[in-house]
């Protein structure tokens, strides 16, 4: 069939086939502008590489509530000797941040005491509804005289609470600890509205740090908003600087990983796309010595970047950052097919180019087949990420097919220099292998396989796995260290798993919250957790409000009197405190009042309400310093309304389900790939065809295991790679039947060019593209020295 | 992003960790009407008029406490009268005080009824009429106990003529008609939380202080006498209520407390 494909292409003229390659470019580049024109973007978010975990709607909705919180917010800390100087730079950035940050940077505060007061305004007229745990024990214990007691201490005290205003309407001091009870203390201090932590600095001389918190408006993982926001702090700290060259600033908040991630991505793209592009050029260059493939090969590699960037942005509307690092390696691949056009040019210099094209149109085509189920094995992970690269690779791949096919005819049909001494190379490089086999004797063999199967079962049985992906994606130091120190100041730190309480309705839901909340401080107490956040000291149930109105009737109905007289206040004061405590009857905090008022709108996000495709009431409680997750899902399996909420957990067992599956697929692969050669070779050649990739994958599994690296999803989607190359080597071998030694240079460029471009890839920081590399080295070098053999097995077998 | 930020908790909480310390700025919140009409300043807030008009600057205040016999100990008594306007009369107390540079500040009412606090380096004790005991960090603690923290600390500050202290909390006016006359000094806080709590401080004194007076905005009044203050150095009895082996005794300071509900740190 392919051989009939073969010979129709070569009734049509060059000129003919080169048209239709130019209107297919130029449909490209229309498509291309039009996309560029509605604003496609480059992303650069690392989640979005992260595989999708189903979760039922309500998980679905907090786990977005929590990024949101953890993905938009920065933390600077501005460090000095004293403490006016600290306080003095975060209010000069707190300025600078609000007169240049309009609109890119919000809620810009330090210490909010705006938000204290709306606190207040909110709770005050809930008072009567309001004990803490301890004075409900003492009114509901009868004992008002200890409460009567503390007040008058209070009074008494000049620089306590206890003024006119707060006597005339909660004469016993109750409602101060109340509201006392909402904050929990910290190791920061407040001077002139602005947060200080002291750190020791040397010599055991204390430092003092101001810390200024901001929001960022859009995604930190988007590049002209990190841009945007990057440039207004980098100014901010300028002007800062100018005035006070002492401070040390330290800062913290996904904006400074996400802007160190595009950095090195971006000088990666840059210097690994450079070395790789000019690394193919001299391999022309030394091959052909000409400037006509060089040329050609330029034009193939651009048009299949150009093809690989606009199918992808077309499929996906945006282009992730990493799929460009990933596609860079396009070059070395795409580039193989102008290796075998000119390789086998320069074998057969009486040929034309169409008449070359036809004798390699099988080859080129079984090979295309087989690396486009490669890739779509890889597009199978569910990653949006690698699901890019497989659409990138894959279309980048075609377009240097068609190139080939349609363009080559009419653009590469100049001659070339004569090029038998390269070619001599090769063949002798053949027939050294040749003469090698042919002196091995069946002992040897044995032997051979024998140390081959040992070794590998050796590095096969050590090699172990890590899915964590947390240990995928590390900051350098410059980022990592400052956030640390800003992160320990702050010590009320979350980590991204949080507990979700349900319930079916909103009294239910707080009522769960009640119950938790002994156990939130028990996990604390057993240092399973450094602290917790819940909404339920916020939002009391009603029954417990309806609990505590009824015991202040102790104070304001039955002893009201005896209580004024004590504490020597004005008569006056009775009627009204009476009526007060009457009209406040039934009048609960709830929380659609609370989360709307200015108090309570700091804490919406930790709220969920039912909404169209869910009936549940959610609350998340945050959770920070946990000391081992496994022990503390335990530890809350007894609530059946609390569930530990662990998406870096999730993703990472996703990521180990998908690891194997791939390595599943790669198998389903190699399968398919003999079933389709054996329309075309005997089942023999066709299963040693697949055997060369086959035996590359366990080798390199095995050196990988004797390296004692971890296997990784990533090291496997490298595998399926591995197996699309590979196969391509062996086809051509396979095809090439008797004279093999242009497809020998051939294969030599080609594994030449990709590890080229992939072994840099292997010199990446970002560890997946380093898996990734450090994989596809290792399995194309295998390919490259076993494919040979399939030469001299159809020399020997035919 | 995987890496974990700490992130909206932090934010929660040290927004909330200010909440307490607006506790005392429940005169001016909305639902105190009743005590708003208290625009009339009481008359000793009047007095002091004049005083609030003079601001001067760290080195007038240098000259002053080079006036003040200041010493490493102290000791004295003190008399407090307190009038608030809720109050059918004003409450009266006396007690007396130790204070040393180094070792910190003893603060014991005795009447009507006992009540001690004491201050040493970053801890507070509060021991009330029945023993009971709270202590606090001076640091790390916006609480209700922010303010309590206040007087020690200004006394200590004052007593030891700590400038730096004084300068970080409040602006300074200075009433000094010549160099051997009584002086009236004059304190607003710069803290806007504490500055809604007690709007003016008043200092009185001549070589050594003699009074000290809280002016809240409502109109609500604490006046502070001290008599009799000695400089000699402290006796071993002295010495051991402010000695740290004291405190430590007394049990550790609390810890920040994260948690829902959790009880105040008491001993008896």
């Amino acid at each position: 069939m392919i051989d009939k494909l073969a010979a129709l292409l070569g009734q049509y003229s060059a000129k003919f086939k080169f048209s239709i390659w130019l209107i297919m470019m130029s449909l490209i580049v229309i498509i291309g502008c039009s996309l560029w024109q509605g604003g496609t973007r480059i992303q650069s978010d690392i989640l979005a590489m992260l595989p999708n975990v189903q979760q039922d709607p309500l998980t679905d909705i907090a786990l977005s509530r929590v990024e949101e919180q953890l993905s938009n917010s920065i933390y600077l800390g501005f460090v000095a000797d004293n403490q006016a100087q600290a306080i003095q730079a975060a209010q000069g950035v707190m300025t600078q941040l609000n007169e240049q940050g309009k609109g890119i940077f919000v809620d810009i505060k330090s210490a909010d005491i705006n938000q204290a007061e709306s606190l207040n305004n909110y709770y005050f007229p809930y008072r009567f509804s309001l004990l803490t745990p301890d004075q409900a024990h003492t009114l509901e214990s009868g004992k008002l005289d200890s409460l009567i007691d503390q007040a008058q201490q209070q009074i008494y005290n000049a620089f306590s609470y206890a003024s006119s205003g707060l006597l005339a309407n909660d004469p016993l001091l109750l409602y101060p600890q109340n509201l006392q009870a909402l904050a929990p203390q910290q190791a920061l201090e407040v001077h002139q509205g602005i947060l200080i932590a002291r750190l020791p600095g040397v010599d055991s001389r204390e430092r003092v740090a101001a810390i200024v918190m901001a929001k960022g408006v859009g995604s930190a993982f988007n590049p002209k908003v990190q841009d945007r926001q990057i440039a207004v702090l980098t100014q901010a700290f300028e002007h800062l600087a100018r005035q006070d060259t002492e401070i040390e600033i330290l800062r913290a908040g996904a904006l400074f990983h996400a802007a160190a991630a595009t950095q090195l991505a971006k000088s990666e793209v840059t210097s690994l796309g450079l070395a790789s592009l000019l690394g193919a050029c001299l391999l022309v260059w030394l091959a052909f010595r000409s400037l006509m493939p060089l040329t050609i090969a330029l034009l193939t590699i651009t048009t299949s970047m150009l093809v690989a960037v606009v199918m992808t942005s077309w499929v996906f509307a945006e282009l992730h950052l990493l799929t460009l690092v990933f596609g860079t390696s396009l070059i070395g691949i795409a580039i193989d097919y102008s290796f075998h056009f000119y390789c086998e040019r320069l074998n057969k210099p009486d040929a034309s180019a169409t008449q070359v094209i036809q004798h390699i149109f099988p080859a080129i085509t079984l090979a295309l087949i087989t690396s486009v189920l490669a890739y779509s094995s890889i597009g199978f992970a569910p990653f949006p990420g690698m699901q890019q690269v497989a659409v990138f690779c894959a279309s980048g791949l075609m377009s240097a097919y068609i190139t080939l096919v349609l363009a080559y005819p009419l653009l590469a049909s100049g001659s070339l220099p004569k090029g038998e001494q390269r070619l001599k190379l090769a063949d002798r490089y053949l027939q050294s292998i040749d003469s090698l086999l042919i002196k091995l004797t069946p002992k040897g063999l044995i032997l051979i396989i024998i140390l081959c199967l040992s070794v590998s079962s050796f590095g096969m049985l050590r090699l172990t796995s890590d899915d964590d992906i947390r240990n995928l994606q590390q900051s350098p130091p410059e980022v990592q260290v400052p956030e640390n120190t800003l992160r320990a100041l702050l010590s009320g730190g979350t980590d991204n798993q949080f507990l979700l309480v349900r319930g079916d309705s909103e009294q239910a839901l707080l009522q769960h919250l009640e119950d938790l909340a002994p156990r939130l401080n028990h996990a604390v107490n057993q240092q399973l957790i450094g602290n917790s956040f819940s909404l339920s000291k916020y939002l009391p149930s009603h029954d417990r409000q309806a609990r505590n109105y009824r015991l202040q009737g102790e104070i304001y109905q039955q002893n009201l009197i005896q209580v004024i007289d004590t504490l020597g206040l004005d008569d006056a004061l009775a009627p009204k405190l009476k009526h007060a405590y009457l009209a406040a009857k039934g009048h609960y905090i709830d929380a659609s009042s609370f989360l709307a008022s200015p108090a309570g709108k700091l804490f919406a996000p930790l709220w969920i309400l039912p909404s169209s495709g869910q009936e549940e009431f959610g609350a998340l409680v945050l959770l920070g310093g946990i000391a081992d997750i496994d022990t503390l899902s335990h530890f809350f399996a007894d609530f059946p309304h609390v569930q530990l909420v662990d998406k870096v957990g999730d993703i990472s067992k996703v990521m180990g389900k998908y690891r194997q599956l791939t390595l599943i697929l790669l198998a389903v692969a190699m399968l398919a790939a003999t079933l389709i050669f054996c329309s075309r070779f005997s089942i023999k050649l066709a299963c040693l065809v697949v055997a060369v990739p086959a035996l590359s994958a366990i080798f390199t599994l095995a050196t990988l295991g004797i390296m004692g690296a971890s296997l990784t999803l990533f090291h496997s989607l490298a595998l399926i790679l591995v197996f699309g190359i590979g196969v391509d080597h062996s086809v051509f071998f396979a095809e090439s039947k008797q004279e093999s030694r242009g497809v020998m240079m051939a294969v030599f460029m080609s594994a030449s060019s990709t590890i080229l471009a992939f072994g840099l890839l292997a010199f990446s920081s970002t560890p997946a593209i380093h898996f990734f590399g450090l994989t596809l080295l290792i399995g194309i070098s295998f390919t490259f020295m076993l494919s040979p053999f399939i030469q001299t097995f159809t020399r020997t077998v035919k | 992003m995987i890496n974990i930020q700490f992130g909206s908790r932090g934010q929660f909480s040290s927004t909330l960790l200010l909440l307490s310390a607006l506790l005392l700025t429940l005169v001016g919140s909305p639902a105190l009407a009743n005590t708003s009409e208290s625009s009339v300043v009481s008359s000793q807030a009047a007095k002091f008029e004049a005083l609030f008009q003079s601001e001067v600057n760290n080195q007038e205040i240098e000259k002053l406490s080079k006036r003040l016999e200041l010493n490493q100990h102290a000791r004295g008594k003190f008399t407090q009268y307190r009038s608030l306007k809720v109050l059918k009369k004003p409450l009266i107390s006396k007690g007396s005080f130790i204070f040393d540079a180094q070792l910190g500040l003893v603060w014991s009412q005795e009447a009507p009824f006992k009540s001690t606090l004491i201050l040493k380096d970053d801890a507070l004790i509060q021991i009330d009429s029945s023993g009971k005991q709270q202590v606090s960090q001076t640091r790390g603690n916006q609480g209700a106990g922010a303010l309590a923290q206040t007087l020690p600390i200004l006394l200590k500050a004052l007593l030891g003529g700590e400038l730096q202290t004084l300068d970080e909390h409040f602006s300074f006016y200075l009433l000094a008609p010549d160099s051997q006359a009584p002086w009236t000094l004059g304190l607003i806080p710069k803290d806007p939380l504490l500055l809604k709590a007690i709007p003016q401080m008043i200092l009185e004194g001549s070589s050594q202080i003699s009074a000290l007076t809280l002016v809240s905005a409502n109109g609500d009044t604490s006046r502070i006498e001290f008599e009799a203050i000695n400089n000699g150095p402290l006796t071993e009895a002295e010495l051991e209520l402010v000695s740290p082996d004291f405190i430590q005794q007394q049990g550790k300071p609390s810890q920040a407390t994260t948690e829902p509900e959790r009880k105040p740190k008491q001993a008896s």
